[in-house]
């Protein structure tokens, strides 16, 4: 099976040579950026089921039902990196073309996985890494607390992984990055050095023939 | 998942949320109730799990109660805040106050600002939450209102008892100025 990346040509023949770049998630909150890349990363929103109701147990509180839907917002309050990449890689999907003019098509994730993980540890050896795919929810369908499917020791990372169904099209897999220590200010991308990665990938120009969707 | 090109993998995971025990013993519960939520149960947060958890993810619940049910649910939880939570007391008291004077939303809200400045120079870490409001009246409409529990020592779903600690209020961390009534 192989991952893509999508973007711009030049950017992704630097990540071929070896230069792996990775964004903070404050940046794809820009305006700047296309519907398909565009997204709040650190706030995630979705109305809880109608029959929820609130319950404070240390105050004796029990099962208040309110008037209408509960609102429930996650919000990420520290900086974090992330790098995006999808399973979608049957040429199909049309929208991709809003992330650039090429993309990296890489035909062994593992070897792939094992270089960036390395060379991620190597700048930040003690910031919290996982790695896995994203998951949709429907704000007001909600979303679970976490994924039964996840092993025990990934179930409080699925604020992390959220996105709205709107973006499911793009299957995404992350590359998640929490430094140890809160980072203020305008965060800066990071660049790893992978190595050249030609070994394991080939990079392709966009055409008109993406379209039939990606199922 | 099986379809997927990488195993989840997961660096560090002693550095994340501690102790780790905890956690799945909090999610056996979560597991074992019904399908959907029959409950949101608003808890308090203890101290030391508050520094792993609430450092990195803040749940805000925004939810309509009536009338009754919000002074009802308010009185309930002034009387915790005094005796078990750490922290935001002042903000509870706000909201409270609120409730007591649905009319005095300007000088509430004025009132509550202050509070907010003056817990954010013993606790910068609440300031965020505090600035933006805890508590929001519908416009014209006093029948219900839109209740934001923001305050950073609610929290779902996580609910830690240390045995040895039950939620006390430590001196250090009590606001050392007391709002204006």
């Amino acid at each position: 099976m192989s991952i893509a990346k999508y973007g711009r040509f030049r950017n992704l023949k630097t990540a071929l040579q070896g230069t792996w770049r990775v964004a903070p998630a404050s940046l794809y909150k820009q305006p700047g950026l296309t519907a398909a890349q565009r997204d709040d990363e650190l706030s995630k929103s979705d109305l809880l089921s109608p029959t929820a109701t609130i319950s404070v147990p240390s105050a004796g509180v029990r099962n208040v039902v309110p008037l209408g839907r509960i609102k429930r917002t996650m919000e990420i309050r520290r900086a974090y990196y992330l790098s995006s990449l999808t399973y979608c890689v049957d040429d199909s999907e049309p929208k991709f073309a809003e992330f650039g003019d090429a993309r990296l098509l890489i035909s062994n994730p593992q070897i792939f996985g094992q270089r960036v993980c390395a060379a991620a540890q190597a700048v930040h050896p003690s910031w919290l890494a996982f790695f896995a795919p994203v998951f949709y929810y429907d704000p007001d369908a909600g979303h679970p607390e976490f994924l039964l499917s996840d092993p025990p020791e990934m179930r409080d990372t699925l604020p992390w992984r959220l996105k709205e169904v709107k973006y499911a099209w793009q299957r995404e897999w992350r590359f998640i990055w929490l430094p140890d220590t809160e980072l203020t200010g305008k965060l800066p991308p990071i660049e790893l050095a992978i190595g050249a990665i030609s070994d394991i990938a080939v990079l392709e120009r966009l055409t008109a023939a993406l379209g039939s969707g990606c199922r | 998942m099986s379809q997927l090109p990488f195993p989840i993998v997961r660096h560090h995971t002693e550095d994340f949320v501690q102790p780790p025990e905890l956690l799945l013993a909090e999610y056996r519960r979560i597991e074992a109730v019904p399908e959907g939520h029959a409950s949101v149960d608003v808890v308090p947060v203890a101290a030391n799990l508050r520094d792993h958890v609430l450092d990195r993810m803040l749940t805000e619940l925004v939810f309509e109660l009536d009338r009754s049910q919000q002074i009802d649910l308010f009185r309930r939880l002034d009387e915790v805040v005094q005796h078990q939570i750490v922290g935001n007391l002042i903000v509870l008291r706000r909201m409270v106050a609120l409730v007591a004077a649905p009319d005095d939303e300007v000088g509430v809200k004025h009132r509550f600002k202050g509070a907010a400045e003056r817990q954010s120079r013993h606790e910068p870490r609440l300031r965020l939450d505090l600035s933006r409001g805890l508590l929001l009246p519908v416009k014209g409409d006093l029948v219900g209102e839109v209740v934001v529990l923001r305050a950073s020592e609610f929290c779902h779903p996580y609910e830690f008892n240390p045995p040895d600690r039950p939620f006390a209020l430590d001196s250090h961390q009590l606001p050392q100025e007391q709002p204006d009534e």
